[in-house]
């Protein structure tokens, strides 16, 4: 799902890391969103909803409509359309738990 | 008829008016439901109420709530899931007792329950927590539903709703009303009522009435949707405090806050309320949202975690006796008041409409009750 | 923290603000809650037809570098919880920054269209498809459709194909209630008349500029073929439209009903294509909720978007000291928002008293946000001069009733 190369932006330059998702391990480019780096892998579904447990992907891409909230190290509430991935992250999908 | 303001107040006035076949008009200055009906919290605390005539009341208006969803053929979310008012401290423990004994007294199912018991049936309630007062009869309702169900029934009998418009001035001749000045025209009516709630005296002083409502106002912080962790309504005895309460009497929170706690059907907690009295200002500032959040944090600390997605403001209609006014006014023939319900509004609106038919109809049914609603006792103090 | 101007947002009007201002010696901050500064710029990628490619993450990238070198403080990842009298800004790590004056430059958002299963992963707003493609170089998904046709859609389209994206056709939102426009043939021929001069395609250029004229508008949506026209390759459908998306978990297929010339479904004719992500292209409105917050009067102007804050031509709300400038101040295009934060700047910076004496750089400031505005090359909203005429009388009404009262 990676566009490695561009008519217009060229070439993409490679800075990978690893994260965790859910478990289990995933290679990100630095810098990017969370959501970026899932999708890159191919991971759609961000986190599933606190009444009906539904799930949710990444919809806005700008961080208003809250969709895409993920825990990060044990903090709930990212928003993984405009948080950074970054080395060894940990990250949960939420199903609205707080405690 | 004309009935100004459609609040829930307003929109049953105008419902149980259209049902008994009489031709109306509710005029509202936004939207249904825009103002202290979209800005309070859910709750339809039984208990919280004084013995007499406020439970009463808000006794008899729960029985209108028990069919009223059949009756308006809409969802209003009102369920009956009990009530809690939880005692932070062992000081408070002595007055609470007091406070379920007399409810009890009153015919009212209110038990004390100890810490355990407290926790068991909310856990995320903090463990310095001394202990509650529990009724299963309290329950709770959607405002801006109630208000919005009221306001499409009385369409289906007739009413007339007319949002966006707004009420400019009362026309009068010979001492009786004979219509309203809107926005939006002249609208010709032997009948006003004035359903305004914190906007009452601004819109009984356009028929020289003086009527002393004062808005009283409250902030509600909503959180983020989050699993159920709040069961049926909280109050804080802090609540019955600040409620009660004209000015410092001793063990009063900054900016009159008594903490509420409750969760709607989305899963949003709804965190009120501070009660402050800034005339009609609605810019909050922040250090009265960080105290309503700190006393939420200290009663559940779970809250810690959870975010605040925003605020809400609005004003309640404060009479400083705890009772609505439901009168006719003498001086101006065809002017009824039915305002002024502050904290109680959602608890009072369904036998709020039924009053307003009894005081038309010269009814002997609320006669008892419609005496000591009336528009004078202010000015007998 | 005390600064003379606080900008909120580091998009495009809002960068060129705070560079504008700090240029005229004002000690400037900026919010942003991205990590990384630039806004909408980030995603864009459009050719122009004399300067060549609009790469937006490189102007963003040169924005950066002058604010900085400037001495502009550029806060990111913070979010503002409360904007209170007068000004504090409350950020959300618990600090406050004190300013006499606001910059209050949101941007937009993205109107949802609520199709039949948009909730489930895979379906995204455009803007969302636009800044993974263009900015992450993620595809959105290997097998894309887009459901609204507009400028936006059609462009994000064209740089999807552009990233190696199966785009496998654009089509109009099923009419409902509320809304109409979007999903009636005729109406969106005409709205394609704002980008008639670059429309890539003949008959679609034939119609945009015959759009005005109600009998062709009526044959160009009656004789659109029913398999579409291809733009950049890509089927364009005005004769078809997405009535529910389907997937157990994620986007998996999507159903495709006929519509007529005046979009209604006809009834029975559906088939089903898989696809696996699906973008949702509503339209924008303002991002205007920290001007209602601050208490500014607002006005709703359909032409601009939407609800917008009422301003001057100085872009000043009726709130002394906040000032507005791109998309909240309506839906326009990323040059016309930096002309504008240069205005708001400028205008900041002559409130500050750092303007020369008799210094015309306020009228040519306002000068350049017209020539940015003649000069767009995607129109986003459509009639958007007389919607600025518009707030223009209301901004003159309401300074004569104020004026009044005093």
């Amino acid at each position: 799902m990676r566009i490695t190369e561009h008519p217009v932006l060229g070439k993409l330059e490679k800075k990978p890391v690893t994260f965790s998702f859910n478990g289990k391990k995933y290679e990100a480019q630095a810098g990017e969103s969370i959501a970026a780096a899932l999708l890159a892998n191919d991971i759609r579904i961000l986190r599933y909803t606190e009444k009906h447990g539904t799930p949710r992907g990444i919809y806005c891409g700008i961080g208003h409509c809250y969709e895409c909230r993920v825990m990060v190290n044990g903090e709930r509430n990212f928003r993984a359309c405009i948080t950074p991935v970054k080395q060894d992250m940990q990250i949960l999908s939420q199903h609205g738990e707080i405690l | 008829m004309v009935v100004i303001g459609g609040g829930v107040i307003g929109t049953s006035v105008a419902y149980q008016l259209a049902k008994t076949k009489r031709k109306v008009m509710l005029i509202e200055k936004g939207e249904i439901g825009g103002q202290t009906s979209g800005s309070c919290d859910k709750a339809i605390f039984l208990q919280s109420k004084q013995p007499g005539l406020p439970i009463q009341m808000a006794k008899a208006s729960m029985r209108l709530y028990e069919n009223l969803e059949d009756e308006l053929g809409m969802s209003i979310e009102f369920k009956k899931n009990g009530g809690m008012i939880v005692i932070e401290s062992d000081t408070h423990m002595d007055a609470m007792a007091k406070f379920v004994k007399e409810r009890k007294k009153a015919g009212m199912d209110v038990k004390l329950l100890d810490r355990n018991e407290t926790l068991a049936w909310q856990p995320g309630l903090s463990s310095h927590i001394a202990g509650a007062a529990f009724s299963k009869e309290d329950a709770e309702v959607n405002p801006l539903r109630l208000s919005q169900a009221f306001a499409q029934a009385a369409k289906r009998y007739g009413a007339v709703v007319r949002t966006h418009t707004e009420v400019t001035d009362i026309i009068c001749a010979d001492g009786k009303v004979t219509g309203v000045q809107t926005t939006d025209g002249k609208i010709a009516a032997e009948t006003v009522v004035n359903a305004a709630g914190p906007f009452a005296s601004q819109i009984a002083e356009m028929t020289g009435i003086g009527l002393t409502i004062m808005p009283r106002r409250g902030a509600i912080l909503i959180t983020e949707k989050i699993e159920p962790f709040i069961h049926g309504n909280i109050l804080c005895s802090q609540y019955i405090a600040a409620k009660h309460a004209a000015s410092g009497d001793g063990d009063i929170p900054p900016y009159g806050i008594g903490l509420s706690l409750g969760q709607t059907e989305r899963g949003n907690l709804l965190i009120g309320a501070s009660r402050e009295f800034k005339g009609y200002d609605k810019a909050v500032g922040p250090d009265v949202l960080s105290a309503i959040a700190s006393h939420a944090t200290r009663i559940a600390p779970a809250l810690n975690n959870v975010n605040i997605i925003r605020t809400m403001v609005g004003f309640r209609p404060f009479t400083g006796d705890g009772l609505p006014i439901i009168d006719k006014a003498k001086a101006v023939e065809g002017f009824i008041t039915a305002a002024g319900h502050e904290g109680d509004g959602i608890a009072l609106a369904p036998i709020t409409g039924h009053l307003v038919i009894s005081l038309l109809e010269d009814e002997e049914h609320y006669k008892d009750w419609l005496k000591r609603l009336r528009l004078e006792r202010m000015h007998e103090v | 923290m005390t600064y003379d101007l606080v900008v909120i947002g580091a998009g495009p009007a809002g960068m060129s603000a705070a560079i504008k201002a700090a240029k005229a010696g004002a000690h400037v901050a900026i919010i942003d809650e991205n990590p990384v500064s630039g806004g909408k710029l980030l995603g864009q990628l459009y050719h122009e037809p004399d300067s060549g490619w609009w790469v937006g993450r490189n102007i963003a990238r040169e924005m950066i570098a002058k604010a900085s070198s400037l001495g502009v403080a550029i806060f990111r990842k913070m979010e503002i919880w409360g904007i209170f009298p007068k000004w504090n800004i409350m950020l959300n790590n618990g600090e406050r920054l004190t300013t006499e004056h606001v910059l209050i430059a949101t941007g937009a958002a993205e109107k949802a269209i609520p199709v039949e299963g948009w909730t489930k992963p895979g379906v995204m707003a455009i803007g969302a498809a636009q800044t993974l493609t263009n900015f992450h170089r993620v595809k959105p998904g290997k097998k894309v459709v887009i459901i609204g046709v507009d400028p936006l859609s059609l462009s994000v389209a064209q740089e999807l194909k552009m990233a190696g994206v199966e785009v496998a056709g654009i089509y109009p939102p099923p009419a409902t209630e509320v809304s109409s426009d979007k999903s009636n043939p005729k109406q969106i021929i005409q709205g394609l008349s704002a980008m008639a001069h670059l429309a890539p395609n003949a008959l679609l250029k034939a119609a945009g500029k015959a759009a005005n004229h109600p009998t062709i508008k009526n044959i160009a949506a009656k004789c659109y073929p029913s398999f579409g026209v291809k733009v950049w390759g890509i089927p364009l459908h005005l004769r078809k439209t997405i009535t529910a998306i389907e997937g157990e978990k994620q986007v998996e297929q999507v159903r495709i009903t006929a519509i007529d010339g005046n979009g209604n479904q006809k009834n029975g004719r559906t088939k089903t294509m898989g696809v696996d992500c699906v973008c949702i292209s509503g339209g924008l409105y303002p991002l205007s909720e920290l001007a209602e917050a601050a208490g500014c009067d607002f006005v709703y102007i359909e032409e601009l978007g939407g609800h917008v804050p009422l301003h001057s031509p100085e872009l000043e709300t009726t709130k002394d000291g906040i000032y507005v400038a791109g998309n909240i101040t309506g839906i326009e295009g990323a040059k016309v928002a930096m002309a504008q934060g240069e205005l708001a700047g400028t205008a900041i910076s002559s409130r500050l008293g750092l303007l020369q004496k008799g210094s015309d750089a306020i009228s040519e400031a306002q000068v350049k946000v017209q020539d940015a505005r003649a000069n767009a090359v995607i129109t986003f909203q459509q009639h958007i001069e007389s919607g600025r005429e518009k707030l223009a009388q209301c901004w003159h009404t309401n300074v004569q009733t104020s004026s009044g009262k005093g």
